[in-house]
């Protein structure tokens, strides 16, 4: 045997040894949205929280140095808006060359970055996709280049709806689901509801639009609030929406839809547009095994019938008189994505690609083996 | 197991019954009151010693609220401050709520009292929104009290104050369920004062910093425009000069707790 072959060999078992013993790194790619709250920031923030919580080293990797994790003068850092704990999870940046990756590290690129891909593709570690918006999957993709290319085999996501979506660019992904959970501080006010309306909307200005045209459409109703809950920081966003009689909800391009499971979470009835992508939460099947819309919310499929849509609502919920199947829809999609089966889907996603790639080295070892053992004959 | 008390009396001043009309409105509004999905603890009513209405109320069936019903009789005054101020010196509860014969609860109405008295220990008087209805055609005219839900309307969201108040005067009292205590120690309703009692009384309220919520539910239906009604008759019978007079003596009046001797004369104003 040659000594090549042994000292491979004594590499590939040092891997297999560091996966086995967690001893590796999992780094995730993460926008510095500079004190900005957004959901999908979020919900990396959240996948590093728990795996460090089981014992895996998982950093939030920037690309540069000043990212901003407390608040100052000029606005909020990560930890006003998601929390302390997550401000102090293992930070890094790509600017500070502390980066070193082995072949027993993961590396987690949110789907947009596929600039990022393609600039990491020779790094020896695995390399994963993190797909929470199937929307942003092509936006920095040249066109006929996929994710594989740049040695991206397995992404994970949210829903099995933006598996199979994706599944369709890239028919040889590997697709891993870990569903999104709602913390626990979305909850019920302690104090009956108020009138008003919290609204979010993906494009800047919507709200106001949909605020303008309700008051147009319903002057009865013009001393109703509606207050749009963009940027505020996660436990004030969630209060807000629990003393809110009613959430209006607008994003076409929504991937999983988290913020009607938060708004139900809380007993506040939704109006919203149904997305593109129909969230796996908002459908059932009937008796005869057909999918329909359920009654978790109102749904509608244009803009335009949103302002009637809120009218009719504020009549009903101020006559007492809201429907006990718009309720009972709520109720049975409450509890559903809690931040137990998360952390239960991302322990076992993790699981599953440690497997994975310990099972790579050990048909890697196999192979050398093989060699070992035709070099003796 | 017996059914947990409201400690609420409703208190429903009448100073006569006249034509059928007017006897359909009775029931109705009486009838709002065994409709409530939280049964108050008594039905007030208050008529004048020795009226018509009280020998008629004598016979009268009172079907679903006949176990609530309590008559009381004063004499004297029999204006509707008057007989709400006996009304009152006659309840038997910490808290009352105010119903004219000619007006409705919703269902529901004590059910979210009794909700937001639990939730909101601190508030002393809570407001319906009112749903006014026409009397010719019992048609929707508007809403009344709902204002206090706007945004930098007030000081805070959905609690009247005084500052507020004094801007905007369209608030009404019809539904209003407070605490006895705070009515007897400010001071109730004053009888001297024609057209803005009720915006005396609640400048009053806030100005001794009564806390004033208006619940923001449809509690109650106000027929408007009653023929033969007080405030019909004001807006029929009184001159606009008058009608400014007697706001600008609301808005001095307040700030005393008791009533004051105060007649308006049209010489004097002219």
């Amino acid at each position: 045997m040659s000594e090549q072959t042994v000292a491979q060999k004594e590499q590939v078992e040092a891997i297999i040894s560091k996966l086995d013993t967690k001893d590796f790194g999992l780094y995730f790619f993460t926008l510095d949205t500079k004190g900005n709250p957004t959901a999908g920031v979020a919900t990396i923030y959240e996948h590093v929280k728990v795996l460090n919580d089981l014992g895996y080293r998982a950093y939030i990797l920037h690309e540069k140095n000043d990212y901003k994790l407390h608040g100052d003068a000029e606005g909020m850092g990560l930890s006003d808006w998601l929390g302390a704990e997550y401000a102090n999870l293992p930070h890094m940046s790509i600017e500070s060359q502390q980066l070193n990756v082995g072949s027993q590290d993961f590396i987690v690129i949110p789907e947009i970055f596929s600039n990022i891909m393609d600039q990491i593709k020779q790094f020896p570690c695995k390399k994963v996709v993190l797909s929470q918006s199937y929307a942003y999957a092509l936006e920095l993709l040249p066109l006929g280049r996929r994710w594989t290319d740049y040695g991206f085999n397995d992404v994970i996501t949210t829903s099995e709806k933006q598996a199979e979506y994706v599944k369709t660019l890239f028919p040889s992904l590997k697709t891993h689901i870990s569903p999104v959970g709602i913390p626990e501080y979305f909850k019920p006010s302690d104090k009956p509801k108020i009138p008003v309306i919290s609204i979010v909307a993906r494009e800047q200005g919507q709200a106001a639009k949909i605020a303008q045209k309700c008051y147009l459409q319903n002057p009865l109703y013009k001393w109703v609030t509606f207050k749009e809950l963009r940027g505020l920081p996660r436990e004030q966003f969630a209060e807000e929406l629990g003393k809110s009689c009613l959430a209006v909800w607008v994003d076409d391009v929504a991937g999983f839809g988290t913020f009607p499971l938060e708004a139900m979470e809380c007993n506040t009835p939704v109006i919203g547009k149904m997305p593109n992508m129909i969230p796996e939460w908002m459908e059932e099947v009937d008796e005869n095994n057909n999918g329909k819309i359920k009654n978790n919310g109102v749904w509608t499929n244009t803009l335009l019938n949103i302002p009637e849509l809120i009218g009719t609502f504020m009549k009903v919920w101020l006559e007492d008189n809201l429907p006990t199947d718009l309720i009972e829809g709520m109720e049975s999609t409450k509890g559903s994505y809690t931040t137990e089966k998360q952390r239960e889907g991302i322990e076992k996603v993790w699981s599953t690609l440690v497997t994975d790639r310990k099972e790579e080295f050990n048909n890697a070892l196999e192979q050398l083996s093989e060699l070992e053992t035709q070099s003796t004959k | 197991m017996a059914k947990k008390k409201t400690n609420i009396t409703v208190i429903l001043p009448i100073h006569e019954l006249v034509g059928e009309s007017n006897i359909t409105l009775f029931k109705n509004s009486i009838e709002s009151v065994g409709k409530q999905t939280t049964k108050p603890d008594e039905l007030l009513i208050v008529v004048p010693k020795g009226s018509e209405v009280e020998k008629f109320l004598t016979d009268f069936d009172f079907g679903t609220v006949k176990s609530l019903v309590r008559i009381v009789s004063n004499e004297g005054k029999t204006d509707f401050a008057s007989q709400m101020n006996y009304g009152v010196s006659e309840c038997k509860t910490e808290w009352f709520s105010i119903l004219e014969f000619d007006d409705e609860y919703s269902d529901k109405w004590f059910a979210n009292v009794v909700t937001y008295r639990e939730a909101h220990d601190e508030i002393d008087i809570f407001m319906p929104i009112i749903v006014d209805v026409n009397a010719a055609d019992n048609g929707f005219m508007g809403l009344t009290n709902e204002a206090v839900w706007a945004n930098s309307f007030s000081d805070e969201l959905g609690l009247l104050d005084n500052n507020a108040l004094l801007s905007f005067q369209n608030f009404n009292i019809d539904g209003i369920t407070m605490k006895k205590e705070i009515f007897e120690d400010f001071g109730g309703f004053k009888s001297n004062i024609k057209l803005t009692f009720i915006y005396e009384f609640l400048l009053r309220m806030t100005f001794k910093d009564a806390k004033v919520m208006v619940i923001p539910r449809f509690g109650y239906k106000h027929l408007n425009q009653r023929e033969g009604s007080l405030f019909n008759n004001y807006k029929n019978e009184m001159d606009p000069v008058e009608a400014n007079w007697w706001l600008s003596q609301a808005k001095k009046e307040y700030y005393f707790d008791n009533e004051r001797d105060i007649t308006y004369k049209a010489e004097e104003v002219n």
